[in-house]
């Protein structure tokens, strides 16, 4: 089974912490880094870590560079990194603007944060799909 | 050969007939012949009517001999037939002949061929006549004469057609007639014509008269005319009814503003539908995240502690009740913002005079507990006395602004300078500070609605106060920006209309 190594990039503390022990949990991610936002992350690239991610999962809404600057900047810096955003929105509208800022694609934050098996099931299935399993 | 008057006779270049009492030719000289193609012998003893081609005519005396007997002169003009029976244009000098004791004893008939002068004449004349008949005629323009005083000497069917004037009822009037009575009352007519005979020539359109009183559109061309010697002869004057091209022109005019007024009014309702809609996609976006975001926080801390209790892990709640209520404060705190922002647009606007150094004033007062806390030093140096606005909203604009300035300082006592003046027709402010400064990329991002730069833990806020100002200051025509130097602090800087 493909394990992608992924970064995820969200502000709420609390939030991040029950995302990546269900990403954890799952056996189907090796998380390289967590950043509270577009500023963190992109300073840690640069950085010139041992190994870049495959997938980038971020937040849109952040204090600093958001998840809008996130796509903008890694399209021309990291093209071959996959950024897929996530939100609590689930207007169709947000998905389009995400595609058309440079995102894989969007997937809705689940109902509540303590749930995140599902939606790590679906980026996995994803990521397969945009990436190759 | 000596000189005598035979030899006048003989080489005189004019035709010398001389008759006897009765009119019959005696005697010719050699031009006569050169003229009339007969040769002496061919018309000795005929009557001198001869050279009329009435060979036959038995009738020898005529009108002219008569009158020339009577006046001792008679000069007659007309078309004579040669022998070859061509024509040429005569004039024939007739003078009678009386011997010492006063006794008629014949005549002499003086005879030249002017045909050619006399074609010239015909010529001109025939030319005249056409540019006559062809400017009589003429009915789209009114063309006609004025003597050198300005009354009307000849009138086409132009001008009767365009005035409705007969040339009887024009004919000897001054041309004033045509002008209506407030041009008649600033002597126009006379000016014209002054105008026309210094510089040759006086263009004009305007109103003039029919004889009906109705008044037309008129293209009028006044022309000095000079005779010969160059002395002034009178005016022409042309003129045209352009009333109909006039009436469409205004039409035009007419229709053409009443598009504009719409095409202006349409894009106002345009712009303000486009702004309307901007707002709501704006508050779309912010439910959608921005305020869900702290319910599902509170959503999701209940869930956690129903597993904590689940699983007795009590001594977790206190943590996720903490957490909880904290995000509840978030929420509270959001819709209070967003419920503020939204009355800066909703609000009737006043537009009330107002002191500036009050209003600034007013704003640094309101921040009183934060200017002492962080020892900000704030000066105010307004060349502005007076501006027009909404109180409330611009102390709001201002608080905001100075609050920025004593919270983005990274620790250092804040030094910040509002200065005002005139600049192009507006005032322009700038709220000058010493903190943090913001990078170029994020000039403009700042003014955006809940767009924040950093965490809550190191500089706390909601992200609505430089949105709030942005708004206010676009309430009031102005606009807004923001400027920063590296390591230089940050300067707002706004420009309102004075009035």
């Amino acid at each position: 089974m493909k394990i992608f190594r992924l970064a995820i990039v969200e502000n709420d503390e609390d939030e991040r912490f029950f995302m990546s022990e269900a990403f954890r949990a799952s056996g189907k991610f090796e998380i390289l880094g967590e950043f509270g936002n577009g500023d963190q992350l992109t300073e840690w690239l640069h950085g010139s870590p041992g190994e870049l991610p495959e997938l980038i999962l971020s937040d849109l809404n952040m204090p600093g560079k958001n998840g809008y600057d996130i796509m903008d900047e890694l399209k021309t810096t990291y093209p071959d990194v996959a950024v897929f955003a996530t939100s609590t929105s689930s207007v169709v509208s947000t998905r389009e603007k995400c595609i058309r800022a440079g995102a894989r694609d969007f997937i809705a934050k689940p109902d509540i944060f303590i749930a995140y098996d599902a939606f790590v099931s679906e980026l996995y299935q994803l990521a397969c799909r945009y990436l190759g399993g | 050969m000596h000189l005598n008057s035979n030899l006048i006779f003989r080489n005189l270049a004019e035709g010398i007939f001389l008759l006897d009492k009765t009119g019959r030719i005696t005697t010719c000289n050699a031009a006569a012949s050169a003229i009339t193609g007969y040769n002496e012998a061919e018309i000795a003893g005929k009557p001198f009517r001869v050279i009329d081609d009435c060979q036959d005519d038995p009738i020898t005396l005529s009108n002219e001999l008569d009158e020339a007997l009577k006046k001792k002169k008679c000069v007659a003009e007309g078309w004579k037939l040669r022998k070859d029976r061509t024509r040429y244009w005569a004039e024939i000098s007739y003078s009678p002949l009386f011997d010492d004791s006063e006794g008629l004893v014949g005549y002499c008939a003086l005879l030249r061929d002017i045909t050619e002068q006399k074609n010239k004449q015909f010529d001109l004349l025939e030319s005249e006549q056409r540019y006559r008949l062809m400017v009589e005629q003429v009915g789209d323009y009114g063309i006609f004469m004025l003597d050198t005083k300005g009354c009307i000497v000849s009138w086409n069917e132009g001008a009767r057609r365009i005035k409705g004037y007969s040339a009887d009822d024009v004919i000897g009037k001054y041309f004033a007639i045509f002008y209506p009575e407030e041009d008649i009352l600033n002597g126009k007519p006379a000016w014209e014509l002054k105008v026309a005979r210094s510089t040759g020539k006086y263009e004009e359109e305007g109103w003039r008269l029919r004889k009906d009183g109705s008044r037309f559109w008129a293209n009028v061309v006044i022309t000095a005319v000079y005779d010969a010697e160059g002395r002034l002869s009178g005016f022409s004057k042309v003129t045209r009814d352009l009333t109909e091209r006039k009436m469409n022109e205004q039409a035009l005019r007419e229709s053409s503003d009443k598009y504009r007024q719409l095409a202006q009014e349409l894009s106002v309702a345009n712009s303000e539908l486009s702004s309307v809609n901007r707002e709501l996609e704006q508050f779309t976006a912010i439910v959608s995240h921005d305020l869900k975001e702290p319910v599902r926080t509170v959503r999701s801390f209940l869930y956690l502690m129903d597993q904590h209790v689940d699983q007795q892990k009590f001594d977790l709640l206190k943590l996720s009740i903490g957490k909880g209520i904290r995000a509840a404060q978030r929420m509270h705190e959001l819709i209070d913002s967003l419920l503020h922002y939204s009355q800066v647009s909703k609000v009737g606007l006043q537009h009330q005079k107002l002191n500036v150094e009050d209003m600034i004033a007013e704003a640094i007062q309101n921040l009183n507990d934060a200017v002492e806390q962080s020892r900000a030093q704030i000066r105010v140096d307004t060349g502005v006395a007076f501006i027009y606005g909404d109180r409330v909203q611009l102390v709001q604009l201002f608080q905001n602004l100075l609050g920025n300035a004593l919270k983005f300082t990274n620790g250092r006592e804040p030094e910040v300078a509002v200065k005002s003046w005139l600049e192009d027709g507006c005032v322009r402010f700038v709220v000058e500070d010493n903190g943090i400064g913001i990078s170029p990329e994020n000039l403009d991002k700042i003014f955006e609605i809940f767009r924040r730069l950093h965490f809550a833990s190191q500089y706390p806020g909601n992200g609505v106060g430089l949105a709030v100002c942005k708004k206010v200051v676009e309430r009031h025509r102005g606009k807004i920006w923001a400027e920063s130097a590296h390591g230089k602090g940050a300067s707002f800087h706004i420009m309102l209309p004075q009035i």
